[in-house]
């Protein structure tokens, strides 16, 4: 997983650098290990990390940045025309894509061209990408199942910002302009711009978690709100909490939303209950065990007054391995003194991997698909443990209008037209 | 009835289209800078003729009207009236449409402009600051903040930098970019002696905008329906400013996003403008007017730039709508007694502009140019619309050529915009390049996507406008605070303070 923002400067004189770094901070809660800088002077494409792109992007007009993981980048070298496609996920069609890309860009009407050479890839495996090319030429196109997200943003006169989401658009003060539907693409260079749909596939929809836990508060998502969808979500949680509570609390950062939301409806107060430490770090996007408990250890610092002896819900966005929230009820049990823990997750069980590489789970660690709800409160030490259902998800699809893939929650497709 | 149209683009063609639908017999003549088709061809048929010439020399001009001794002459481009060809033929006792020298000043000088607006008090004004040299723009510029630089003068609508600059963290290489910008049009405006100021610094404002167009005798002010262009030379709003890519009108007299008050205000602006212009210069200012306004949280009605001239593509939008003897209009605006006259629109129909502009437009014009394209006009025709030629030239071997900026305009009109957005569509496919050259056009203009955007957006912004009424700070606009001094209203200090 990870997260692409892409520029192209109509007019000269712009230092792109600003620019990257301060977009790839606002794309690093996606996931991706790896930062890569491209970007187009004098007709070659040169690439590196953002630091050692000092001075390079100097007199760039063009230039894509991503956080990636493995298989998200590739490169393409014909005739002397060299181009560099980065995807926002992992995917074995990359090199194919790749290849098509160059097909079409080197045809009279490269965006009509595109349209086609892409619609073949129309499998939910298939990841969205960006192009830069070494003739000055950017293709940015939303993977025809449109599991993930795409903006188009403008500066002014002067700039084309596209990205995996919108806070790095609005982050570098430009405006979302548009959000690409499953298919859609744009043909960018300094003399035209141009959309592009190669079609979208019958079985398009969003990835739930995009709007679950991978985006940002701040980020609109195909036209809905992310942190309106949490708040739903968390209101919706209301009906599961059988017990009273003093004080609702949200897994930093994700499920404050949510916890807003519950405690809207619950009626009672909203409470900040940890203060993370160092960064903000995304602890179910990392990999290794030892780098996901360091990652909770650092956030999960608590406000002990907050807690002392009362009866507590804490929300979060949803439950994989049980890690974070197993580290949560001891710190709240043990260290604080909590009366009563009631946890509530706002998505319903997740009982399968991703078979599309949106998100890595691992099928044999997923908690809620091997254990009982009786048996992971023992496990957990919490009084009580509560998902949201299918339905809500189902009610959350026609309320946003949205049609969401709920693949590793056990149902192929929520809302839309089924 | 001999008119002598001056111009040679779109906006000369829509005059042409609307002045020759006279109920009375109008012979057309037209001078232009090269052989534009549309405006040969339309003059042809009514027994008129053009006639290529420098139409920036007053004596070309009028060595052209000499020879066709016009009852009417309609100068329609602003450049003309800065080489004051008005003048030079009202002079040589010709009835002429179109603003003098002096009053073409509210055009040719963005200061002016501006100074005008302040010491008159008039609403909807912006901070500014103007410079004559280059180190104390330089100066300025460094602690400018979010602004926009201009030439001092019209050049043809360009080199308009905005540069937005609300993040701290990105303040440094915005600022790179104002100083180039300051540098590059203190250099453009190097070879214009005729503007003492070079450059114009203005405080950047957000928001729709949209153009108020008016008919002015000098004493009388008729409004024509608004009219709302798109800058951006591509989709979505993206990419280089251009002299407009397409434009929307109506229903009624004003835009769908646009209020009954809104409008009121705006029409109100534009009037006290003329009235104070000619306060100012102490000339009577006849011909076409515009506002190129913009609905602001600052003021909600706010100008932008005035210009002394008809827009393009704003007239041309205007074609379908216009129920009224334009001619006569004109001509009684050119005399003196506009007074009772009426425009008559019709206030259910809508129409959309489209421009069609060859690859390379506007950044790169040179390789846009001197490419052959084709039309079929009546195909075009059929589905109710109107083709303008703009900057498609006639060549001797019987070929249209682009010449690098838009080439064509088509004008589609219906009685929603889903209908004249369809024949809009279909209407730009008739208009095809003969050598394989690339041509483009904004899809997005007319769209109900974008109809829906402005209204978002005119609906953040009549938000923001209205509470600072109702706090009685409209217009005004705090930006800083130096302690011991106090609060200072802008940076941008107009001339007046």
């Amino acid at each position: 997983m990870g997260g692409i923002l892409s520029i192209l400067a109509f007019e000269p004189g712009w230092d792109l650098l600003y620019f990257v770094n301060y977009g790839l901070a606002a794309l690093a809660h996606r996931g991706g290990t790896t930062k890569l800088v491209c970007w187009r002077r004098s007709d070659s494409v040169t690439c590196g990390d953002s630091e050692s792109s000092v001075g390079g992007l100097e007199n760039s007009e063009l230039v894509v940045a991503a956080w990636l993981d493995d298989r998200q980048l590739s490169n393409y070298t014909v005739e002397g025309r060299f181009s560099i496609t980065v995807s926002d996920r992992s995917s074995k069609h990359l090199a194919e894509l790749a290849e098509a890309v160059e097909r079409a860009l080197g045809s009279d009407k490269p965006h009509l061209s595109l349209s086609k050479q892409l619609s073949v890839f129309t499998e939910e495996e298939v990841p969205s990408f960006t192009t830069l090319t070494s003739r000055g030429e950017l293709v940015v196109w939303r993977s025809s199942a449109g599991l993930t997200p795409y903006s188009i943003g403008g500066y002014g006169f002067d700039m084309v910002v596209a990205s995996s989401e919108t806070s790095a658009v609005e982050v570098l003060d430009a405006d979302i302009r548009k959000h690409l539907s499953p298919g859609e693409g744009v043909y960018i260079n300094r003399k035209q711009v141009r959309l592009f749909k190669s079609g979208e596939s019958p079985k398009c929809r969003l990835c739930l978690f995009e709007l679950l836990y991978i985006a940002r508060h701040d980020s609109t998502v195909d036209g809905v709100s992310v942190y309106e969808f949490r708040k739903y979500l968390g209101r919706e949680l209301g009906k599961y909490l059988n017990s009273a509570v003093d004080v609702v609390t949200g897994v930093p950062e994700t499920a404050l939303p949510y916890a807003l939301g519950l405690s809207e409806v619950v009626r009672a107060p909203y409470e900040i209950g940890f203060v993370g430490t160092a960064q903000r770090s995304r602890s179910m996007l990392k990999e290794g065990i030892r780098e996901k408990l360091i990652s909770i250890h650092l956030k999960l610092n608590p406000v002990k007054s907050v807690f002392r002896g009362k009866r507590v819900a804490v929300v979060d966005d949803s439950m994989v391995t049980g890690s974070t929230l197993k580290t949560v009820a001891q710190v709240l049990r043990y260290r604080v003194g909590a009366r009563e823990l009631h946890l509530l997750l706002a998505s319903p069980k997740l009982v399968g991997t991703c078979p599309y590489g949106v998100i890595k789970l691992d099928p044999t660690s997923l908690i809620s698909a091997h254990l009982d709800s009786s048996v992971i409160e023992k496990y957990l030490d919490v009084d009580s443990v509560s998902w949201l259902k299918d339905s809500d998800i189902e009610g959350a699809a026609s309320r946003f209008g949205m049609k969401f893939c709920c693949a590793c929650f056990g149902r192929d497709v929520i809302g839309g037209r089924q | 009835m001999k008119v002598l149209l001056v111009g040679s683009g779109g906006r000369e063609h829509a005059l042409a289209k609307l002045l020759i639908s006279s109920q009375n017999t109008v012979r057309l003549y037209v001078v232009a800078d090269y052989v534009n088709p549309g405006l040969k061809r339309d003059s042809e048929a009514t027994g008129g003729k053009l006639f290529v010439a420098n139409t920036n020399l007053p004596e070309s001009v009028a060595a052209v009207a000499e020879s066709v001794s016009p009852d009417l002459v309609v100068v329609g481009p602003e450049e003309p009236q800065f080489h004051g060809v008005v003048d030079y033929l009202k002079e040589k006792g010709y009835v002429t449409f179109g603003a003098s020298l002096e009053c073409s000043m509210i055009e040719k000088s963005k200061v002016f402009a501006r100074y005008l607006m302040w010491k008159y008090g008039i609403p909807g004004r912006l901070h500014f600051a103007a410079f004559r040299t280059l180190s104390d723009a330089e100066e300025f510029i460094r602690y400018a903040g979010d602004v926009v630089v201009k030439p001092a003068r019209q050049v043809g609508g360009k080199g308009v930098r905005v540069i937005r600059d609300t993040k701290a963290f990105l303040s440094e290489v915005k600022q790179q970019v104002k100083n180039q910008s300051v540098l590059r049009t203190f250099d453009d405006l190097s070879k214009h002696y005729d503007s003492d100021y070079k450059v114009l610094v203005e405080q950047r404002v957000e928001g729709v905008e949209y153009t108020a167009q008016v008919i002015t005798d000098g004493s009388c002010v008729l409004p024509l329906p608004l009219v709302q262009d798109y800058p951006h030379a591509y989709e979505l709003d993206l990419g280089y400013e251009t002299g407009g890519m397409g434009s929307i009108s109506g229903p009624g007299y004003s835009l769908p996003f646009i209020t009954q008050e809104e409008y009121e205000v705006t029409v109100k602006i534009v009037g006290e403008v003329i009235r104070r212009l000619q306060d100012e210069i102490k000339e009577k200012c006849s011909g076409a007017f515009a506002g190129q306004m913009m609905l602001t949280g600052l003021w909600g009605p706010t100008a932008i730039e005035f210009y002394s001239r008809f827009g393009d593509p704003e007239l041309p939008c205007l074609i379908p709508r216009i129920q009224s003897d334009f001619l006569e209009v004109v001509d009684r605006a050119a005399r003196g007694s506009l007074s009772g006259a009426k425009l008559e629109v019709l206030d259910s129909r809508v129409s959309i502009v489209k421009a069609v502009a060859p690859v390379g437009y506007p950044a790169f014009r040179d390789e846009g140019s001197g490419h052959p394209v084709s039309v079929d006009e009546e195909r075009i025709r059929e589905l109710g619309c109107h083709l303008l030629y703009a900057s498609v030239e006639l060549r001797p071997d019987g070929l249209m050529y682009t010449k690098g900026s838009r080439a064509f305009e088509v004008v589609c009109s219906a009685e929603d915009y889903g209908k004249a957005y369809r024949a809009s569509e279909t209407a730009v496919n008739y208009i095809t390049s003969m050598d394989g050259w690339l041509l483009y056009y904004r899809s997005d203009i007319g769209s109900k996507w974008l109809l829906d955007e402005r209204t978002r957006e005119a609906e953040r912004v009549r938000t923001v406008y209205r509470s600072k009424q109702n706090r009685g700070t409209i217009g005004e606009f705090f930006t800083v605070w130096v302690p011991g001094e106090g609060v200072v209203a802008s940076p941008l200090l107009s001339p007046l303070r």
